[in-house]
């Protein structure tokens, strides 16, 4: 018993260090240059798979653009609103609204276009796709406090 | 009932054993006592250079798996941190909440 509590002890320092070193010693994986290459290889998509998400990318772009145009657009009129003097109540409680209403279409517009690009991968690997990337979307509830910065 | 050899006794009676003197031969006697029945200890460098030959089978096959199983979950963690960085970067790449939230800090630091 006392030999086999011993090695047992010996074993788990041994998977320690060779954890430690590992983790601190190895060179971490290289990171692709660019999402569609890390896509590709993280999610073995095929070749049709590699096109067909290729077009959602090309196809969202302006999406996003414009989205971003309009949020930039609104952060801005807020922040001149916020600063006046007299302050326009109003307006600013108007623009608050405005933007909280952009946000919720930008959070949709995004979740909807990854979900879009997981249904081109194998189903296995689609749902690991949205369970890595859905979290890290930007939490937009319609009741957050507004942040015109 | 008489068991006796003649033979024998007649030997035995005329035997004689005088072993040469050994001035020494109490102090040889006790030192060889005192002396250790065991070889020294071999010392800790020499036992590190044989421990792969005095470790059992079992025990060299335990610390083989243990040595795979920490490589292997190192790795491991590795590889997700690597993921879920890349993960990140993609959503903020498409993400126009976060796109905007990164320029607009770009632009606060360098005003």
């Amino acid at each position: 018993m006392k030999t086999f509590a011993r090695l047992s002890l010996l074993a788990l320092a041994v998977a320690a260090l060779a954890f430690g070193l590992t983790h601190w010693l190895a060179p971490h994986p290289q990171t692709p240059a660019d999402e569609i290459t890390w896509l590709t290889s993280e999610f073995h998509l095929t070749t049709a798979q590699t096109a067909a998400i290729e077009k959602l990318h090309a196809a969202y772009d302006p999406v996003c653009m414009e989205h971003c145009r309009l949020i930039r657009e609104t952060r801005t009129r807020l922040i001149s609103l916020k600063t006046s003097t007299p302050r326009d109540a109003a307006a600013y409680a108007a623009a608050e609204a405005e933007m909280t209403h952009l946000k919720g279409i930008c959070h949709d517009a995004t979740q909807k276009h990854l979900e879009a690009v997981a249904a081109q991968m194998s189903p296995a690997e689609g749902r690991r796709f949205l369970v890595l990337t859905l979290p890290k979307l930007s939490a937009q509830s319609h009741d957050a406090p507004l942040d015109p910065r | 009932m008489n068991d006796h050899d003649p033979k024998l006794s007649r030997v035995l009676k005329i035997w004689k054993h005088d072993p040469a003197p050994t001035p020494d031969f109490a102090k040889t006697v006790w030192s060889r006592i005192d002396a250790p029945t065991q070889a020294p200890a071999p010392s800790f460098c020499a036992q590190l250079v044989h421990f792969p030959a005095r470790l059992p089978l079992a025990a060299s096959f335990a610390v083989l798996l243990a040595v795979l199983a920490g490589t292997g979950a190192g790795l491991a963690l590795n590889h997700s941190r690597a993921t879920d960085h890349m993960a990140a970067a993609y959503v903020r790449s498409i993400d126009p909440l976060q796109m905007t939230d990164a320029s607009n800090a770009s632009h606060s630091s360098h005003s």
